[in-house]
């Protein structure tokens, strides 16, 4: 026992400590935040010293106490999470141990997290101390269906263990009592120690055998031995110091041999502690956590978990046509056109070509993308629930082993999941990946991912053109774009950039209910963004699009729009689109939005009370819509998504490569599919 | 128990840490605390997903479907050079 050097006792327990002559000394170590505190105030009381740690800024407290005559001096250690000097609080709660050499440690470990304390214990353990465990917070422990059996854990560890409640002092006086019983009796204490793993057991006896007698009091070989493997740098600096350089250079080699000794020694802790909790811990009962394992043997199942995420889609946009594309039409048909018609009375006396860019030109191309409000509402309300419950990442994760199977790059189904919402992410989210071969491959198969403004333009015709099976429709051109994304990064990804399997480990949020507050920040922010766009950029193609096709006369058939779109019908007859269809999707190329935005103005001039959507079901069939939604789909990406394509990849070549490749792609799926139409005589006449 | 763990990651493309659990007979708190020893020991390495910069700074987080992320970790440059060397030596 240490002699009573420091005694700030006041009061009665003063006069107690005064008759006696020896103290022992306890150091309280634990984490932070496990109640050391609460137990250091209780036990010491008023009785308490604060000061500082020599030459250090870290706060030293000790207090004295007297358990049945005996003197007891207790020092509240920093709280740490090992004994490896990361830190300032870890080197000194070890130099306490080592160099002032307390008669015992009593560590005090969350009940209810026993598994994270136990690696400061394991730690200790080698140390030549003897230790008590109290165990605090039982109460939580209990509350979280953790049940603890102190008396097997004991027998397990070979040292004492306490359970305490310190917030309402229940067991603290039993822990000072097994501390003192323990300081007295130091010799009973034989725990059971973890050890290092196997393969680097020699290797230590190696390093033990080289540090001979060099290792100066009050450091020991062994500890010493063991701290050099985990490549503790203090502790190599003084070995380095101690060892005359010879014996140094030999065990700096086999240090260097064995760098993933540290491994070896971690998992001989992480072994040791899984069979304490093994033995002496019952763990949960029925709980959030088993609801999510339970819900997860579908959501992330490699066939079903596939199947999930596919009819997830299928009940967005079952959603999106059932409440939604109604009230979109009722837009278009009942405000839209009132709107142009009131607009058009009211400008009589303006000059026509003002009133008709007004009525045909604004209203007709914003006008009817603002109609698209409600479904941006619908769908984006269900894509949040999906995100706010923690289905998103489940889904991510099915895509990532989707992935995989087809031998992508593991780490590209980040970005490529954002894509769903915008390209623009996608591609700069593809910084998250280390390789360039991998990154540069992400780049190219983002705006393969369909946006949600290519997810409107579905949304939009998929109800006009199929009816009841616009569902359906929706969705297998959804799953196109998954399969040629699939086809084309397997193809390159085996061509051009040979990629690698990457090693990943996620952590699964827990499945919970939605925050609808949450759910409406992010609903509305994205209709504002939406709205700012259709107020800017789409507004400005819109005026573009109406003034090319009304000069320079009056017939749009004779305009500088159709002379340009006629320029290019050869190809657009391949997939039975007419002019007014390609330049929709060359205008697409601004803005995706914008392609309804120029349907608008041009076949906007329909029949009076008929929408967009019936004007344009009167004179485009179903194959060439199907074609047309195709390419849509497939299309070369908007501007700003090439744009940030070649900020991110540096590099002129790769982005007209992908945009190329993008646009083959799309061409000659909307031939196929339209010749496949045409062979079959499906849908090749309009309404 | 640590080298496992990274065997079992590196072999398996994305594994969950559920999936490690259950593989090692260890509960999914000693498979994160294992976890956090990797990553101080430069074995792997968190990766944020799909984002460098943190989500207050970023123009685009609002609209993002990333929000209730899942955590995730990649092997390190030493983690893939360890298991190369460590499926030599087998």
């Amino acid at each position: 026992m240490s002699d009573a050097k420091q005694n700030s006792s006041k009061g009665s327990s003063a006069t107690d400590l005064e008759r006696h002559e020896q103290t022992i000394v306890v150091g309280l170590a634990g984490q932070p935040n496990v109640g050391k505190s609460t137990i250091f105030n209780l036990t010491t009381g008023l009785s308490q010293h604060v000061g500082n740690w020599p030459g250090k800024t870290v706060e030293r407290k000790e207090g004295m106490l007297v358990h049945q005559d005996i003197k007891l001096r207790l020092v509240d250690l920093p709280g740490t999470y090992s004994l490896t000097a990361n830190s300032e609080e870890e080197r000194i709660t070890r130099d306490f141990i080592l160099h002032e050499r307390p008669d015992v440690i009593v560590m005090i470990a969350d009940a209810s997290a026993l598994e994270r304390n136990l690696y400061l214990l394991a730690e200790l353990l080698v140390l030549p101390v003897p230790v008590v465990l109290g165990l605090n917070m039982m109460d939580v422990a209990e509350a979280q269906g953790i049940h603890i059996e102190p008396h097997v854990l004991e027998a397990a560890l070979g040292l004492p263990v306490i359970t305490l409640v310190a917030a309402r002092n229940q067991g603290v006086s039993e822990l000072i009592a097994a501390a003192e019983r323990l300081a007295r009796e130091p010799a009973g204490f034989k725990p059971t120690r973890p050890k290092i793993a196997e393969p680097h057991r020699e290797v230590l006896a190696q390093v033990r055998t080289l540090l001979g007698q060099y290792v100066p009091a009050p450091y020991r070989e062994d500890w010493v031995a063991l701290k050099l493997l985990e490549g503790d740098m203090e502790i190599t600096e003084k070995a380095r110091s101690w060892l005359p350089d010879a014996d140094w250079s030999s065990v700096a080699a086999l240090l260097k041999e064995h760098e993933d000794a540290v491994l070896d020694i971690a998992s001989g802790r992480y072994e040791w502690i899984a069979r304490m909790v093994r033995a002496a811990v019952i763990h949960p009962r029925l709980g959030q956590i088993s609801v999510t394992d339970r819900l997860d043997r579908f959501a992330v199942h490699p066939f079903w978990g596939l199947l999930l995420l596919l009819a997830m889609f299928g009940l967005v946009f079952w959603l999106t046509f059932t409440v939604a594309t109604p009230i979109q039409h009722w837009l278009d048909v009942y405000v839209i056109e009132r709107l142009q018609g009131l607009l058009a009375s009211g400008l009589t006396e303006a000059p026509s070509w003002l009133a008709d860019l007004l009525v045909n030109g604004v209203l007709g191309g914003v006008g009817i993308v603002v109609t698209f409000v409600p479904i941006l509402a619908v769908f984006f309300t269900a894509l949040a629930l999906l995100e706010d419950t923690g289905y998103l990442a489940r889904a991510a994760y099915v895509m990532d082993r989707f992935m995989h199977f087809l031998g992508l790059h593991g780490k590209s189904f980040l970005p490529l999941f954002l894509g769903f919402g915008c390209n623009v992410p996608a591609i700069m989210g593809a910084r998250v990946i280390g390789s360039q071969s991998g990154r540069l491959l992400t780049i190219l198969l983002a705006p393969l991912v369909p946006c949600s403004a290519r997810l409107l333009i579905l949304a939009l015709l998929t109800p006009v053109f199929f009816g009841n099976q616009a569902l359906m429709v929706s969705w297998g051109l959804v799953s196109l774009n998954i399969l040629v994304l699939a086809i084309v990064g397997i193809t390159l990804n085996h061509t051009v950039f040979r990629g690698q399997h990457a090693a990943f480990i996620m952590e699964m949020p827990l499945y919970h209910l939605p925050n609808l507050r949450s759910i409406g920040h992010f609903v509305w922010n994205n209709i504002w963004s939406f709205l700012r766009k259709a107020g800017t950029i789409i507004l400005l193609v819109s005026v573009v699009v109406w003034a090319l096709s009304n000069f320079p006369g009056s017939d749009i058939e004779q305009s500088y729009l159709a002379r340009f779109g006629q320029s290019l019908t050869p190809i657009g007859q391949l997939m039975g689109m007419d002019w007014r269809l390609i330049v929709a999707l060359l205008s697409s190329f601004i803005a995706k939005e914008n392609a309804i935005a120029t349907l608008g103005i041009l076949y906007g001039a329909g029949e009076e009370g008929r929408g967009l959507a019936e004007t344009m079901a009167a004179v485009v069939s179903p194959a060439t819509a199907l074609s047309f939604l195709a390419v849509t789909m497939l299309f070369i990406p908007c501007a700003a998504t090439v744009a940030v394509m070649y900020k991110e990849t540096r590099s002129w070549r790769w982005t007209l490569f992908d945009v190329t490749l993008l646009l083959v792609i799309a061409l000659t799926v909307g031939v196929i599919i339209y010749q496949a139409a045409h062979w079959l005589g499906i849908g090749v006449s309009g309404a | 128990m640590l080298k496992k763990l990274l065997y079992l990651a590196a072999g398996q493309g994305t594994t969950r840490i559920t999936e490690l659990a259950s593989e090692l007979g260890v509960s999914t708190v000693l498979v994160q605390e294992m976890l956090e020893d990797l990553m101080r020991q430069d074995y792997i390495v968190a990766v944020v997903p799909a984002c460098l910069i943190p989500c207050e700074r970023c123009p685009l987080s609002t609209a993002c479907l990333f929000r209730n992320q899942p955590r995730i970790w990649a092997l390190t440059q030493k983690g893939e050079q360890f298991l190369a060397i460590s499926l030599k030596k087998k």
